[in-house]
């Protein structure tokens, strides 16, 4: 498996293996482009991946020995390589998208300990004796262990939460009796979760690095299905969308459904959200309705609706998602996204993978792999050979010296150096990744996956959001929960989203002082541990931000947005300018629907034919002369006597 | 044109089921022509992972009572798209190289009166510069970790794919270690007793085949599947804790456009 070397030839060479990279893979090697795709990293996906505890904490490891010795990389071997008429474009060997990461560990370092279970009060004590130990990288800039519980005044009522259960559940589950508990976790007495459990069982986790969900109706969700990519994944729908309003966390009521069983809202304001929520469903109809407003905030809007302070709440932050100031205009739209993303697969808009969202890019890999593609990981590019006359991009020379020539370059952000860009100052994510002890949402399941949006808790902070995985989700062991947090950056990450993980949950007091916590601490999840990092958002930049050859198509994101839809649009509009006249991710054929020629002659290999295959394939030649013209946009699967031929 | 009449001789005429779940966008689909022979697949599954119990119901009502996900691992070169070839097309197709565009292959066995339908997952080459991807081994019901009794390497190289294993893939999986190629005996450069002690030290099922002769290959598979369906079996009258509680949403397996309620 080792010494194998590679071809020296291909139309399409990308490096890095994100969401957007792996899509224009998936979408070139399709329709017949001979693909080689690189990463420098062990793993696929770039930021965009899931790691297991264990692996997460390599990853940190890693970030962290970047951060000590900056780039001393031997630069040779290829110089004889490169002619006269060619010179060379130098990528970066770090990645410098990760910053500001620290990490807190709550849980108890107690090692034996963990098969013996403690009431939850008890322990307190004996485990904050040895808990916060920073692996923050700069930690002077702010002190962790001061700042744990910010705000005791913190009004937690739970009678409120509770309440919120019944609604959340599908009529068509029929067990509501039996008892939703792990086996580990008894009803009465909760084991505590000791780190050295985490890392037992740290492969049940996978950590997401970008949190996103998948709207049902969204672009990415469009993709996987008619690609047939989505035949690699299974999802889980979110089931319940929650927000922080008035110092609790409440149900927001979304659908029809929701409204009309809501405990929270009037009648009257029952009927004024759906009044509202029909008309947004077709608001392009009813110009007269908005039109003044246009030039308005869009919260202007709905406060000139007269719509009450818990509508606007909800409406604003929890289903448009849109900011403060945000036009009516964009609010509409995306309300009315909101709503016709309902209903799709479940009862809310939203899709997770199982296994957390690092699946999706390695599925279009998967694709573009079974389409004669070529992976290599642990394995970069050096440089690019760039034809002075012409000035494009003819040839990469990678890491072990090879020179291999293409047509198209494509390249993750994190790889361009500085003396390419045009600009290097850049928007930021916050990031936050807790690890909890339980839901935090008390209800009879503990295993749905939750949205919580967080409005500015400060006029100047960023508004929030929230995912809470359970096990359920294969993302978390059983017996916690794990919640990312993500926001568009105003400081650091610790700065923007630890007030908020205080509020939402219960930090241990991490220095000596043992505060007797309000009964109400009791109640909110614990978290166990907690990273916070930035990550740099490029996806404000365009083709002007670099100085690079034309043939060379730079990838940037991911975006702060819930959805994936500004990944999902630069893959396609990278994809029309390699390949103007082909389609984007045409349906892979149903391997339930091949039929296999039964002369042998195989030799199929990506080097000769596989341009003729992926044509025979498409069967795009033959006419469709299926008698049901409703499967023309889908020649492959869907003209049931057509021949596929391996040869 | 052969290729999938073995599988056929196990299944009844396919009839068309009027609701398909599809992960393809398209009008209804339903109504779409489907010609009986010579074809796999008229069935689409619901699932692809067959065994939760939860799923038997709606596998009886297609033609099969089983569908289980096999994924072949091990070094390139040691036969793995053969032996799959073999098995479900009976072909020992000449020369190296994989086939463009396809996925997974089907074939449908009858053991004992059991349907079972096995969804095999070949590599599509990613293996070749050690870069699967762990979506790979996501909801296999069973692993073929494959090497060539030829080749010393290939059989050296077994621990790091169990470490793959181990990290990726579910805990249940069933693995079988298959040393292929026993067609080259005089080339053999693992003994059959090394192999086996070490399949046993890890807890795998051993079996060495000839993708070629096909030797052991039908055997291996269908060893598999009877091990499956003991398993999910097992799986049925033990506690069933893979179905969705109230509220947590159920699974969705096929992203379709047809779930729109
Ligand atoms: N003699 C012999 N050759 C085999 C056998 N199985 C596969 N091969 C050959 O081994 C090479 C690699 O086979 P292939 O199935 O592509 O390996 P893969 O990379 O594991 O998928 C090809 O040249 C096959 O013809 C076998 O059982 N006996
Ligand atoms: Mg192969």
């Amino acid at each position: 498996m080792a010494a194998d070397n590679l071809p020296s030839e291909f139309d399409v060479i990308i490096l890095g293996t994100g969401l957007t990279e792996s899509v224009i893979a998936a979408a070139c090697s399709r329709v017949g482009q001979r693909v080689l795709h690189l990463d420098r990293r062990n793993y696929y996906a770039g930021n965009w991946a899931s790691f297991t505890f264990n692996g997460l904490l390599s990853w940190i490891e890693e970030y962290k020995a970047q951060q000590e010795l900056p780039s001393t990389k031997s630069e040779q071997g290829w110089n004889d390589q490169i002619e006269d008429e060619e010179e060379v474009i130098f990528l970066s060997s770090v990645d410098s998208s990760i910053s500001n990461l620290e990490v807190f560990s709550y849980a108890s370092e107690d090692s034996e300990d963990d098969e013996q279970p403690k009431a939850p009060q008890m322990d307190k004590a004996a485990e904050e004796t040895n808990s916060c130990h920073t692996e923050a990288q700069d930690t002077d800039s702010f002190d962790s262990c001061t700042q744990s519980d910010s705000d005791p005044h913190n009004p937690e009522g739970n009678e409120q939460t509770s309440k919120i259960q019944d609604t959340c559940q599908s009529e068509e589950d029929k067990k509501d009796q039996q008892p939703i508990r792990s086996p580990e976790q008894p009803l009465e007495v909760k084991k505590k979760i000791t780190y050295a459990k985490l890392l037992k069982e740290g492969r049940r986790f996978n950590i997401d690095l970008v949190s996103k969900l998948l709207y049902s109706r969204g672009l990415l969700v469009d993709l996987l299905i008619k690609s047939n990519v989505s035949r690699y994944a299974e999802f889980k729908n979110v089931s319940c969308i929650l927000t922080y309003h008035n110092g609790k966390v409440e149900q927001v009521p979304c659908s029809r459904a929701d409204v009309f069983g809501s405990k929270q809202l009037t009648v009257v304001e029952k009927r004024m959200l759906m009044k509202f929520l029909t008309f947004c469903l077709d608001f392009e109809q009813h110009q007269e309705e908005f039109q003044d407003f246009t030039d308005m905030p869009f919260s202007e809007f709905l406060k000139r609706k007269n719509l009450t302070e818990n509508l606007q709440h909800f409406i604003l932050h929890s289903i448009a998602m849109v900011s403060q100031d945000a036009p009516t205009n964009t609010g509409l739209k995306a309300t009315q996204h909101f709503l016709r993303c309902l209903g799709r697969y479940g009862n809310t808009p939203f899709l997770f993978p199982l296994y957390g969202l690092g699946e999706i890019p390695q599925c279009f890999c998967r694709m573009c792999a079974v389409f004669g593609g070529i992976y290599c990981l642990r394995h970069s590019v050096h440089c690019l050979v760039v034809d002075k006359e012409s000035g494009k991009c003819k040839a990469v020379i990678d890491t072990h010296g090879q020179r291999i020539s293409c047509s198209n370059f494509v390249v993750e952000d994190s790889y361009i150096r500085d003396e390419q860009r045009a600009q290097t100052t850049y928007k930021q994510i916050s990031r936050a990744v807790v690890i909890t002890d339980r839901s935090i949402l008390p209800s009879e399941s503990d295993q749905q996956v939750l949205l919580v949006t967080v409005p500015p808790l400060e006029p100047s902070s960023p508004a929030v959001r929230m995912v809470e995985l359970s096990s359920s989700s294969m993302t978390c062991m059983p017996g916690t929960h794990l919640v990312h947090l993500t926001c568009s950056s105003s400081g650091s990450a610790h700065e923007d989203l630890a007030p908020v993980v205080s509020r939402l949950f219960h930090v241990p007091n991490s220095c000596k002082e043992e505060c007797v916590q309000g009964s109400e601490e009791n109640e909110k999840p614990e978290v166990l541990w907690v990273m916070y990092f930035n990550m740099r958002d490029t996806s404000g930049l365009d083709n002007s931000s670099y100085n690079l050859p034309s043939n060379v198509h730079v990838c940037t994101g991911p975006d702060d947005s819930l959805g994936s839809d500004y990944s999902i649009n630069l893959a396609e509009l990278v994809f029309h300018q390699l390949l103007p006249d082909e389609e984007f991710c045409p349906p892979a054929p149903n391997p339930e629907d091949i039929i296999y020629d039964g002369d042998q002659g195989e030799g199929t290999t990506f080097e000769n034919d596989a341009h003729k295959e992926g044509a025979v394939i498409e069967g795009e030649d033959e006419p469709q002369e299926n008698k049901e013209q409703v499967f023309s946009s889908e020649p492959v699967q869907d003209s049931m006597g057509q021949e596929i031929m391996t040869e | 044109m052969v290729s999938w009449n073995a599988a056929n001789a196990h299944r009844k005429l396919c009839n068309q089921r009027e609701q398909i779940p599809r992960l393809r966008e398209g009008p209804n689909l339903s109504s779409r022509l489907h010609e009986p022979s010579g074809q796999t697949g008229c069935a689409c599954s619901n699932t692809l992972s067959g065994v939760k119990p939860l799923y038997s119901i709606i596998v009886t009502m297609e033609d099969y009572d089983y569908l289980f996900k096999i994924v072949l691992i091990g070094n390139a070169g040691v036969g793995k798209t053969c032996l799959v070839r073999r098995f479900t097309q009976g072909l020992f197709p000449p020369g190296q190289g994989a086939t463009i565009g396809v996925d997974f292959m089907i074939k449908t066995v009858e053991i004992k009166g059991v349907k079972v339908k096995l969804q095999i997952w070949d590599t599509a080459g990613q293996e070749r510069f050690r870069s699967i991807t762990q979506s790979y081994y996501r909801s296999a019901n069973a692993l073929i970790l494959t090497y060539d009794i030829t080749c010393e390497d290939s059989f050296r190289c077994l621990p790091e794919w169990l470490r793959e294993i181990e990290q990726y893939a579910n805990n249940q999986v069933v693995t079988i270690l298959v040393g292929n190629k026993i067609d080259l005996a005089e080339k053999r450069e693992v003994h059959r007793q090394r192999a086996e002690e070490f399949a046993e030290a890890q807890s795998m099922l051993y079996l060495e085949t000839s993708a070629k002769e096909s030797d052991n290959v039908e055997k291996l598979f269908l060893d598999l599947a009877c091990v499956l369906i003991r398993e999910a079996k097992q799986n049925t009258l033990d506690n069933n804790d893979s179905a969705p509680m109230p509220g947590e949403g159920k699974n969705i397996n096929y992203l379709s456009c047809c779930n729109i309620n």
